[in-house]
């Protein structure tokens, strides 16, 4: 159903204000408001400080927004005393009008947002914001400006076909995210790759089961370093005693640094930028073929940056109905990043651990695939079977007893051969992309 | 008192003990289990050395494996069966939570999959889990069920038609 412009106008109106600014309709006003100006954008309360303007031009593509139309805007603000602006439309903007905004840009005023940038706008707010016009939580007590989309174009991240940047993430707890993240790297280490494990939970859990290599003096240095002092990761990067697996190691203090699941662009791209610096080697100084993200359970900080820095995203889930549903909020998460990053992060797949057949209702299994499909999505054909020695090798490695216990070639049990078949999927996937 | 015979035909075991038992009372010899294993042996020499014998045999054997019709049916019954169309999901609906815990919604395996492949879709649940979605589709059309609703087909028919066409 198409909207009227009045419609539309109404509906950007009420994107920015769920995006936390306080918006005033001005359409109807004349000069020095009036002509080419649709919302001013206030920071707190309408008739306080004016944050920004935007003008409104519904086009249906292949028209686009020419040069008179920037122009003119652009005159408007300069008229309006140098207010920033955005120009909206449901099209795209002409190379001319591109010249403008170019032109506009040295006094970072004129913003031009097309109809692909402002449904990116949307998904990363809906998935970033308290889903009620106006409403702002602690965390995202400043409005969010569609300029954090302009500043992820700018970030240079890796090609996957160096460097496959995977998070395995689910919101809910127990699902084996550690686990899968641990036996995925490596089994990808007994074929030869170069493997960082960056342990974005602050429970550390992978940090305590890869202690660092005898002849290495421990170090203290985590992600907190670089989350507070603002370390760089490649300082950070430390070997562990496997070789070709580094680790970024996580510490508990990250938890008093999490500001929860609302949006912090400039953190968010912050590290992703860090994390796809090609200074980040190994200690070594290798390449690192693979990178892969372990993330708390929760809506976190961090789980939303992992998401945001990651090609690919795999959500290992047990089959019961409350880690089933703790893939909706990963999902919403992966939407809200995909927003942000434009061309983002992208599910593989679900992959169910610690699985018992005997336990799964047939009903159960094809309402599930049916739900997953209507999502996009596909259960790995791999399932991860349920297997004891996986657990107790957990409980040894979590103890600091070296994760050198989890080394393949030792009779691997059921748990262990499914992870190495789950990879083959993995690495079909990642290289049908 | 009347005397019943058994329908049920002798297992070959019973049929051995059965012969050996005839052939040891003409002959007053009362170990059945030997004398059962003497005559396949003098038997086997006597196909041996005798052609009609041997014929006569061989005959016997083969009106016994004969198929019967309800062989011939148990084994069509077991040759695999034609693998099921895969179903395409046909478009997105991101707002659809995933819980397997909810109701069967037809409705949202309309959207997912289209009219051609709901009656598909549908057909891969059992016809206690299908009552969910026949429930759902009588919140809107009161006054409706499906003619048989012990029957998986009926079921389906009932939901497809009114989930597709609204009635």
């Amino acid at each position: 159903m198409a909207l009227s412009w009045q419609e539309f106008q109404g509906f950007v109106g009420y994107v920015f204000s769920c995006a936390g600014y306080a918006v005033h309709d001005v359409s109807d006003q004349r000069f020095p408001n009036g002509t080419g100006v649709d919302l001013d954008l206030y920071a707190d309360n309408i008739g306080g400080k004016l944050l920004a303007r935007v003008e409104v031009r519904q086009f249906s593509p292949p028209n686009n927004i020419g040069a008179d139309d920037a122009r003119r805007f652009w005159g408007t603000l300069d008229i309006a005393g140098g207010i920033p602006g955005y120009l909206v439309t449901t099209s795209d903007f002409g190379a001319p009008a591109r010249a403008v905004a170019a032109a506009a840009a040295v006094r970072g005023r004129l913003r031009l947002l097309n109809g692909q940038q402002l449904l990116r706008y949307i998904a990363y707010i809906r998935g970033s914001r308290v889903k009620e016009a106006g409403m702002r939580s602690p965390s995202t007590s400043a409005p969010t400006p569609p300029d954090c989309l302009f500043q992820a174009d700018a970030v240079a991240r890796r090609q996957t076909t160096e460097t496959v940047v995977l998070t395995v993430g689910n919101n809910r707890g127990g699902v084996a995210k550690t686990t899968t993240a641990l036996n995925l790297a490596l089994a990808l280490n007994e074929r030869g790759w170069r493997v960082l494990l960056v342990d974005m939970d602050p429970q550390s859990s992978l940090t305590r089961g890869l202690p660092s290599p005898e002849e290495v003096p421990p170090s203290d240095s985590s992600l907190v370093d670089f989350f507070m002092r603002s370390v760089p990761l490649s300082q950070l990067v430390r070997s562990t005693r496997f070789k070709h697996l580094s680790l970024l190691p996580s510490h508990p203090d990250l938890k008093m640094l999490d500001t929860g699941g609302g949006a912090r662009p400039d953190a968010e791209l912050a590290f992703i930028a860090a994390l796809h610096d090609p200074a980040v080697v190994s200690p070594s100084g290798e390449k690192f073929d693979w990178i892969i993200l372990d993330t708390p359970p929760a809506q976190s900080f961090y789980t939303r940056t992992a998401l945001a820095a990651a090609h690919f995203v795999l959500i290992p889930s047990a089959f019961d109905v409350w880690a089933l549903l703790g893939i909706n909020g990963v999902l919403e998460t992966t939407r809200a990043m995909q927003g942000l990053m434009g061309t983002g992060v992208e599910p593989v797949g679900c992959l169910l651990t610690r699985y018992r057949a005997s336990a799964v209702k047939e009903n159960d299994w094809k309402q599930f695939v049916h739900d997953l499909a209507g999502r996009g999505l596909a259960p790995l054909k791999t399932k991860i079977r349920h297997d004891d020695r996986i657990e107790n090798r957990n409980r040894q490695a979590t103890g600091g007893r070296l994760a050198g216990i989890l080394r393949f070639g030792q009779a691997p049990g059921t748990g262990l051969i499914d992870y190495q078949e789950a990879l083959k999927e993995l690495m079909q996937h990642v290289h049908h992309n | 008192m009347s005397t019943t015979t058994s329908s049920r035909p002798a297992t070959q075991s019973q049929r051995i003990a059965s012969v050996a038992e005839q052939i040891g009372a003409t002959l007053g010899l009362d170990n059945h289990k030997l004398l059962g294993a003497i005559l396949a042996e003098a038997a086997a020499e006597e196909a041996r050395r005798n052609a009609t014998f041997a014929e006569h045999i061989r005959a016997m054997y083969q009106a016994e494996t004969k198929p019967t019709r309800q062989a011939r049916t148990t084994r069509q019954s077991k040759l695999p069966k034609p693998p099921k169309p895969e179903l395409r999901p046909l478009k997105r609906v991101e707002s659809h939570e995933i819980n397997i815990a909810a109701a069967l919604d037809p409705y949202y395996l309309y959207e997912v999959y289209g009219a051609d492949q709901l009656p598909l879709a549908l057909d891969e649940f059992t016809v206690t889990k299908l009552k969910e979605a026949v429930q759902a589709v009588q919140k809107r059309h009161p006054d409706t069920k499906p003619t048989n609703s012990r029957n998986k087909p009926a079921v389906i028919d009932y939901v497809v038609r009114y989930v597709v066409n609204g009635r």
